[in-house]
């Protein structure tokens, strides 16, 4: 139930139905997993692995939204009065294809390569799809109501083509796993959850069967999600169970319990040893002690490539659209080609907020201006779906602070109003010779009106000449306004990112 | 290594992230007063009166792609339908201001919003009811710039 309302939540705050959202939502995206280890924020890190050690994996059942997704997904076969043919099975850990993809993606995060965390991280994925995906989807839904209640239509906006492609191949790939095989996800590829399987392999409560009330059936180990129950065995491994208690109340018999007190196995052990010698006891089909795992079940080796695919697909539609931008940059202004794109407010250094930032979205989806959009390769490749200001659509506002305070992983650092106004995002440079006041001969200084720090002075009006703007660099923060507001083509006053 | 926090040493260990960050963080200072800038914003806001436009399209086409008369139409319908903002003080001003902000943004086009308007005056001598063109585009982007301003701090 708590599971529910926090993916609502987080739904929602990415969304945005056009409803108050409680304050409460903006906190639980800055207590997820990786932005809070990300952002260095000690206490959430290390409140999350003690709860872990005490509980076991709460945070994946309840507080992951991409675990709530995938549990979405898992249910819907089994909604309809008719079973699905089939069921889970117990799989053995696939402990190196997760300690691998765990490495690299703590070396990706020491190196500084973002892409690879932002990829895998399950909130940031989560968060790209609800904001590529939900949002303009749920726009369209409230369209098609306003036809009939006459209300005020939304305007769609869509993100990049690569956005929009990577947020649905990802859901799609999750989603379609998750519809056979339950969370196979967060116990082969999730960073998260293999970090939190190190810690939940010994927690203190866990999920116990009771061999002498246990009859056998395997009901529990079809319905487990994360395939983490061995009934042959009468094992629940603790390190993959998501503690999601399908299994404690679908026991027939209660035999299955949550506890600290583990049970003593007095059948299993001889069972055990009667079973690896005999191979296949009588009344046990399937017995896998004793069997590499590779062999036995193509389920597993074909998870993987599902899995394999979906990792080596991204890059290729990130590249593609990469080669469409490119083709628009042509028409960029030749005085300003070789400015920086401009990030949100809010940095300490721009080099840490392009390895801090994982892509989840947040900043983009609540900037009130929508002056943030998805960067497909303006900070490179490796940094593509980060948030950048676009200055021709919109600019960034004076008193405006709300994407640095939302930032989950400290990406943008936290500022107050005065500090915003004494922080600087890019610095605006004028090119005379393209400004109308030369071009054309109108009297124009409209950047200079609506520069909100007065960084901008029409000079030069004297020798007959129309006065043409310069900038004050000791002003400029870098918003965005003259940008937006200069009427010549291509512009004549651009922002330029700061080194 | 004795002295070091907790902290300390994380950051240590996460040093090739925060080193970079922490050798760049030396940013210039910005000038300028912050409390005079803020108030200019509502210095220029006055509150709007019905200009009566025909809607005759006369003063189009505007050369910088501002939309003259659904500005104007706009205006003159949220004093109609009860929900432009009146003084700065009024108790109703922030409920107003932010049906104005929404319908307006739903409705007219950002390229085709008030405050791309340069006062270049090609729009002056052809009204026929005499309106000021852009004395009330200027009228309206102020109004605009201080709804946008409180909805960023009511966010």
């Amino acid at each position: 139930m708590v599971s529910v309302v926090i993916f609502a939540l987080i739904t929602a705050l990415f969304v945005d139905f056009g409803m108050e959202i409680p304050a409460f939502a903006a906190w639980l995206a800055k207590v997820q997993f990786l932005p809070a280890a990300m952002s260095f924020a000690i206490t959430t890190f290390v409140v999350w692995l003690i709860v872990t050690l005490i509980f076991g994996r709460i945070y994946c059942s309840t507080f992951c939204p991409l675990g709530f997704f995938q549990d979405i997904c898992s249910r819907l076969p089994r909604l309809g009065r008719r079973k699905p043919a089939w069921f889970y099975h117990y799989s053995l850990p696939m402990t190196r294809l997760r300690r691998i993809t765990l490495f690299i993606v703590v070396l990706s995060i020491i190196l500084g390569i973002s892409a690879v965390s932002s990829l895998l991280d399950p909130y940031s994925i989560y968060g790209r799809f609800s904001l590529y995906v939900l949002k303009p989807l749920w726009a369209f839904v409230l369209n098609l109501w306003s036809a009939v209640d006459s209300a005020p239509e939304i305007r769609i906006a869509l993100a990049s083509v690569a956005g929009i492609a990577l947020a649905l191949l990802t859901m799609a790939v999750i989603g379609a796993v998750a519809f056979k095989n339950g969370r196979t996800f967060c116990n082969t590829v999730c960073p998260v959850g293999t970090t939190l399987s190190f810690i939940s392999h010994y927690s203190i409560f866990r999920i116990d069967i009771n061999t002498d009330k246990c009859i056998q059936c395997r009901k529990c180990e079809h319905l487990c999600k994360a395939s983490c129950i061995d009934l042959t065995s009468h094992v629940v491994d603790m390190s993959r169970c998501v503690v999601c208690f399908d299994c404690l109340s679908d026991c027939p018999n209660d035999a299955i319990s949550y506890t600290y007190n583990r049970h003593q196995l007095s059948i299993p052990l001889m069972q055990r040893v009667k079973d690896s010698v005999a191979g296949s006891a009588a009344g046990m089909t399937d017995s896998r002690v004793g069997v590499s795992d590779a062999k036995r079940h193509p389920v597993d080796r074909r998870r993987f490539l599902s899995l394999g695919l979906m990792v080596a697909a991204t890059p290729a539609v990130v590249k593609a659209s990469d080669v469409a931008a490119k083709i628009d940059g042509m028409q960029i202004s030749r005085q300003h080609r070789n400015l920086l794109p401009v990030t949100p407010p809010g940095l300490k250094s721009r080099r840490e907020f392009l390895d801090r930032c994982t892509s989840c979205g947040l900043c983009i989806s609540r900037c009130p201006q929508k002056v943030l959009k998805v960067a497909v390769s303006e900070y490179g490749l490796l940094r593509a779906l980060h948030p950048v200001t676009d200055y021709d659509e919109s600019w960034c506002e004076y008193n405006c602070t709300i994407c640095s305070n939302i930032c989950p992983t400290g990406a943008l650092h936290p500022l107050t109003v005065a500090e915003k106004h004494r922080s600087r995002a890019g610095l605006a440079y004028a090119d005379s010779s393209l400004c109308i006041s030369h071009t054309e001969g109108v009297k124009c200084g409209a950047c200079s009106r609506r520069c909100p720090s007065g960084a901008i002075v029409m000079t030069g009006g004297d020798s007959g000449q129309r006065p043409y703007p310069v900038v004050d660099a000791n002003k400029c923060i870098g918003c965005g306004a003259c940008q937006y507001v200069c009427p010549s083509q291509p512009k004549a006053i651009k922002v330029g990112g700061l080194a | 290594m004795q002295n070091m926090t907790r902290r300390q040493w994380l950051f240590r260990v996460g040093g090739a992230v925060v080193v970079p960050s922490l050798l760049s963080s030396c940013r210039p200072g910005i000038s300028g007063n912050v409390n005079e800038v803020g108030e200019r914003l509502s210095q220029a806001y006055v509150p709007l009166k019905p200009n009566d436009c025909v809607a005759c399209d006369n003063c189009m086409p505007c050369p910088y792609g501002i939309d003259i008369p659904s500005n104007l139409i706009f205006a003159d319908r949220a004093i109609q339908d009860g929900y432009m903002p009146g003084a700065l003080d009024d108790e109703d001003f922030s409920v107003k201001g932010k049906r104005f902000l929404e319908l307006y943004e739903d409705r007219i086009p950002d390229k085709a919003q008030t405050q791309r308007c340069i006062g270049c005056g090609e729009c002056l001598g052809a009204c026929p009811v005499g309106i000021d063109i852009p004395d009330q585009m200027s009228k309206i982007t102020a109004l605009t710039d201080v709804l946008r301003d409180l909805r960023c701090q009511q966010l």
